[in-house]
């Protein structure tokens, strides 16, 4: 890792220049990853270019240098990353997975391994969903088109891992994907975080729902537990999870003192992001498996 | 100087900014017609799209805009001084 950010800004000079790598690696690290960039800074080998943007690391997530969560990327298409803990034995877990939508920035309101530090690698699975499942550059599709497209890879991974919980979270303009992501998959719970339905949905609610919206009509199915996270200080924000509780149900929750679209960040700089997002996904852990690999023995538990 | 027109550049900057979305036909026209009237402020940036604006301007105009000479501009027409006025002679 360190090597290969040497080898990336050797030649770089101007401050964009660092600016645009350290924007592109905030969107795919992990949080190993940002402790070892993090060790190499304080032994000087890195940039002063990179000094104010380690920083940001050890303010938004302070454990992440003495105790980094050991998650592993594993690329599953080219906007979609499995998050999981190197250790296979935790594997074995009976584990939740959490569908993340990043927002239009293609990150969850901080850099990637701050959020990731937030999470424990041993209770989750994390599918982390950029640019909405569409490849960047990509032309624009129709919107039930991609959904359609996403539910099918998404689908795939839930029969891979079978999820003891099963969770979407969603930033800013992710925040409508995991709201109709969720009802498709029937997940236990969905958080949005200043998320928005989309005026252009509005129409085509029950295609986009596969006939779930209106809520009113339909009843056989199972809803997911929603979560309206939004700025108290931002009008625009406050109305759209308004919107959003008429069409899905779930609560609202004011982040007071924000005023700001994007609330993670206020959280993280706070030292609230791991409690409030363990909160936020209905204070899950995962329990360890039982394998009963002799029917005539007693179930043996791992971890 | 880049030979890309300096609107186009600063259209460029501002699509990066808002993450591949391009402007809106108001802001577009505002642009156009009187880039003073433009507040900064009103855009409302974020840290991220700050960086994405500047990092736009200097991979078309090699120009090195950076976070901190945009915080010292109020407006758009302070940025296109900026941009024309480079290389700044106390650089």
């Amino acid at each position: 890792m360190i090597e290969d950010y040497l080898n990336a800004t050797r030649e770089l000079k101007t401050r964009n220049q660092f600016n645009r790598v350290h924007i592109d690696l905030s969107r795919v690290m992990t949080p190993l990853q940002c402790a070892e960039l993090i060790a190499a800074q304080r032994k000087g080998l890195l940039s002063e270019h990179a000094r104010g943007w380690v920083q940001v690391f050890l303010n938004l997530a302070p454990g992440i240098e003495a105790s980094p969560e050991p998650w592993v990327a594993e690329p599953v298409t080219e906007s979609i990353t499995l998050h999981h803990h190197g250790n296979a034995e935790c594997e074995q877990h009976r584990k939740g997975l959490l569908i993340a939508f990043c927002g239009n920035s293609d990150l969850m309101g901080v850099p990637l391994p701050v959020f990731l530090q937030a999470l424990p690698a041993r209770d989750w699975n994390v599918l982390h969903i950029l640019r909405h499942g569409r490849k960047r550059g990509a032309p624009r599709v129709d919107i039930a088109q991609a959904i359609n497209e996403l539910l099918d890879e998404l689908r795939a991974q839930i029969a891979r891992h079978q999820p003891s919980y099963l969770a979407c979270v969603g930033m800013s303009s992710g925040g409508g994907m995991a709201m109709m992501v969720a009802l498709r998959l029937e997940a236990q719970r969905c958080v949005s975080i200043g998320g928005a339905v989309f005026e252009s949905w509005l129409d085509r609610l029950p295609e986009l729902s596969g006939g779930r919206l209106p809520l009113r009509q339909v009843r056989d199915f199972s809803l997911p537990e929603y979560v309206f996270v939004y700025s108290e200080g931002s009008e625009i924000d406050k109305r759209q999870a308004e919107i959003a509780q008429l069409l899905f149900k779930g609560h609202g929750m004011p982040i007071p003192g924000v005023r700001s679209h994007n609330c993670v960040h206020p959280i993280a700089r706070r030292g609230l992001l791991r409690e409030t997002l363990f909160s936020l996904l209905g204070g899950f852990t995962a329990e360890p498996a039982v394998i009963q690999s002799d029917p005539g023995a007693s179930g043996q538990v791992h971890g | 100087m880049s030979p890309k027109p300096l609107i186009d550049v600063l259209l460029e900057a501002l699509t990066a900014a808002a993450y591949g979305d391009e402007p809106d036909a108001e802001l577009i026209q505002q642009l156009q017609t009187g880039p003073a009237d433009i507040q900064l402020e009103d855009l409302e940036f974020d840290s991220l799209a700050v960086m994405e604006f500047c990092i736009s301007v200097e991979l078309n105009t090699g120009v090195e805009l950076t976070p901190d000479h945009l915080e010292q501009c109020k407006t758009m027409a302070d940025v296109v001084a900026f941009i024309e006025a480079w290389p700044a002679t106390d650089e």
